[in-house]
Parts: structure tokens; C-alpha cells; sequence
């Protein structure tokens, strides 16, 4: 192990440990009536939404040509699953099957 | 009723889905660009950030100056600033108890506390993140190691599967996000996942993301406050 590997390691560790942990311990004083409270509320759902945005892009990205066939065919079932049985681990699970047979027909198709 | 670490354990089980084929590439692309096989595995057991260690990886390798490595990284990472007070209304815990919390609030992780904390007693709200959160480190770090030590072999044994898994993630997310997903905050969200991928697209996702989520609330905002004004 490098010393200069590690050293460099542990200020990145330390300082996103800090990104997480100093507005978690600050956000307690927080007046759940307040306005910046409101805006965290709002905030929340966006940054999944902004998640999801980037994420399928880089799912899209390493399927290669045409991945965007098995990521519909993945959201697609994901969401069909989801409607009709609810939770959230059985739909997670349909989707990536049907991303599997997605890139089958893919990888099929281009030969 | 199971032990509110058990089911955190178990709900966090699509995040280690997601995150296995993920850590294991990472594993192969640290030992690749030159790091050995401890080198890897120890920097995701420290940093667990798995954006700025792909970006970690490429900024030795191409021989980046450390303060400037350092500083980037963090850069990469300022989203996480957010996630904490987003979801910190759900979680009634001591300030040493949100400390051990906070380590592994990752983007996914984050997504799933936001989701599920409101359906969790509030006492046991804790207990269920700490199981979600080693869930996600678990497999986290498991998978880099794997990745780092035998990496070649299995994307050459199970490809298909070593493929199609990183689906899980998006699949998590859009899992998360269905509930939210009504007037007036539809289009708002449509336009906030539209941004984010466009700027993915061009290569500059922590930006997106920042930016994509600040506007797509502004939006939310301003449509929530038409709603009142028209029902009243």
C-alpha cells in the first residue's frame, strides 16, 4: 500500500463523510413549519427524479448501440410489476430479467 | 414483526443488486489503471462514493496533481449535502447516532430512507437505515474486492447477468419515485429527470443533477403554491 495512495484516500473519505454528516447533525434544528423545511420537502423528490435522469443514461451508455431496447424493456416491466403487485423488490427484479432478455434480442439482432 | 435492522437488511437488497456488478467493475478498472487488489478494496471501504472513485481511478492514472484529485472528488460529491437534511425530518435520532448514520448515505441509499422512513415506526427509523446501510457497504465493498481479485473471471462466466444488473438502479429509483409522481408535481418531475439526462448525456452529470434538482423543485414549488391559489 502506498503511503500517498492512502493519505489521499482518507481526505476524500473524510471530507465526503463531512458532505453527509455536518447537514444531517445541522438539519435537526430545522422548524418543520419553516420555509426551508417546505423547500427540503420539494427538494427530496427531485433528486431522485435527478437520479434516475443520470442513471438510465449510463445504464443506456454501457448496453452499447441500441441500449436504449433492454432499458425500456427494464423500466417497462419494472413499472407494470410495480402497478399490479406493489413493494419493491419483486419489480427490481422483473426489470433486470427483462433488460437480460432485452440485450438477448439485441445481441441476436446484430448478429 | 422482524427486528427493524433485519428488515432494513432486507430492504436494502435491490441497492446491493445494483451495486454488485458496479463494485465489481470498479475492482477491474482500479487493478487495471494500476492499483493493486488492497489499494482497491481500501478505497471503497473509505471513500464509498462510487462516482468519485471511477473518477479517482482516472485522475491517478492520469497522473493529476493530489490537491487537485482531492478537490475534485469532493466537487463530485457536493450532492451529498442535500440528502441529509432531506430526510432528516424522518429520523429522530441523537447527533452521535445521525454521525454513525451519515457514513453511508449514498445516492441510493438516500433514495431508499426517503421512500421508506415515513413507513417505518418512528423509534425504529435508526435501526432500519443502519440495516439498509450495511446492506449497501456490504456489498459495496465485496463486490470491489471481488471485482479486484477475480473481475475477468466472472464478466467471462455470467455476462449476461454481469450486464443487465446495473438496471437495478434506475429500476430503484424509478420504484421510489411513483408515489410522487401526481399533480402538481408530475411535470416537474418530468423535466427534472429530462435535465439530468440530457446533461449525462454531455458528460457533466454531477452538474446535472445539482441543477436538474433545484429547478424541477423551484417548479414544484411555484405549481404547488398556483394549486392553493386556485382552490382557495
Amino acid at each position: 500500500m502506498r503511503t500517498e495512495i492512502l493519505l489521499m484516500l482518507l481526505a476524500i473519505g473524510l471530507g465526503t463523510y463531512a458532505l453527509r454528516a455536518l447537514p444531517l447533525i445541522g438539519a435537526r434544528r430545522l422548524d418543520p413549519a419553516g420555509k426551508v423545511f417546505r423547500a427540503l420537502q420539494l427538494l427530496g423528490p427531485m433528486l431522485i427524479a435527478a437520479l434516475l435522469g443520470v442513471s438510465l443514461i449510463g445504464d443506456v451508455r454501457g448496453y452499447g448501440a441500441g441500449g436504449w431496447l433492454p432499458e425500456l424493456l427494464g423500466l417497462g416491466a419494472t413499472l407494470v410489476v410495480q402497478r399490479r403487485f406493489g413493494g419493491f423488490v419483486a419489480p427490481i427484479l422483473a426489470g433486470v430479467a427483462a433488460c437480460a432478455l432485452g440485450l438477448t434480442l439485441l445481441r441476436s439482432w446484430g448478429g | 414483526m422482524q427486528a427493524p435492522w433485519r428488515r432494513g437488511l432486507k430492504d436494502g437488497i435491490p441497492i446491493a443488486l445494483g451495486y454488485l456488478p458496479v463494485g465489481v467493475t470498479f475492482g477491474v478498472v482500479a487493478t487495471q489503471q494500476g492499483m493493486s487488489a488492497a489499494e482497491a478494496a481500501l478505497t471503497s471501504l473509505i471513500v464509498y462514493s462510487g462516482a468519485a472513485q471511477f473518477m479517482l481511478v482516472g485522475l491517478l492514472a492520469a497522473g493529476t496533481p493530489t490537491v487537485l484529485t482531492v478537490g475534485l472528488c469532493l466537487l463530485l460529491n457536493a450532492r451529498h449535502a442535500l440528502y441529509g437534511p432531506a430526510i432528516a425530518a424522518y429520523l429522530p435520532a441523537t447527533p452521535s447516532r445521525l454521525a454513525g448514520l451519515a457514513f453511508g448515505l449514498t445516492d441510493e441509499v438516500f433514495a431508499v430512507a426517503l421512500g421508506r422512513l415515513p413507513q417505518q415506526p418512528a423509534a425504529q427509523r435508526p435501526l432500519w437505515l443502519a440495516g439498509v446501510e450495511v446492506m449497501a457497504y456490504g456489498s459495496w465493498v465485496g463486490a470491489s474486492a471481488a471485482g479486484a481479485l477475480a473481475g475477468d473471471w466472472i464478466r467471462g462466466h455470467l455476462p449476461l447477468l454481469a450486464e443487465s444488473l446495473p438496471i437495478a438502479l434506475s429500476a430503484l429509483f424509478l420504484v421510489l419515485l411513483l408515489p410522487h409522481v401526481q399533480a402538481p408535481r408530475r411535470g416537474a418531475i418530468l423535466v427534472t429527470v429530462t435535465l439530468a439526462a440530457a446533461f449525462a448525456w454531455a458528460q457533466h452529470a454531477a452538474l446535472g443533477l445539482l441543477l436538474a434538482a433545484v429547478l424541477g423543485a423551484l417548479l414544484a414549488g411555484i405549481g404547488e403554491v398556483r394549486c392553493a391559489r386556485k382552490s382557495s
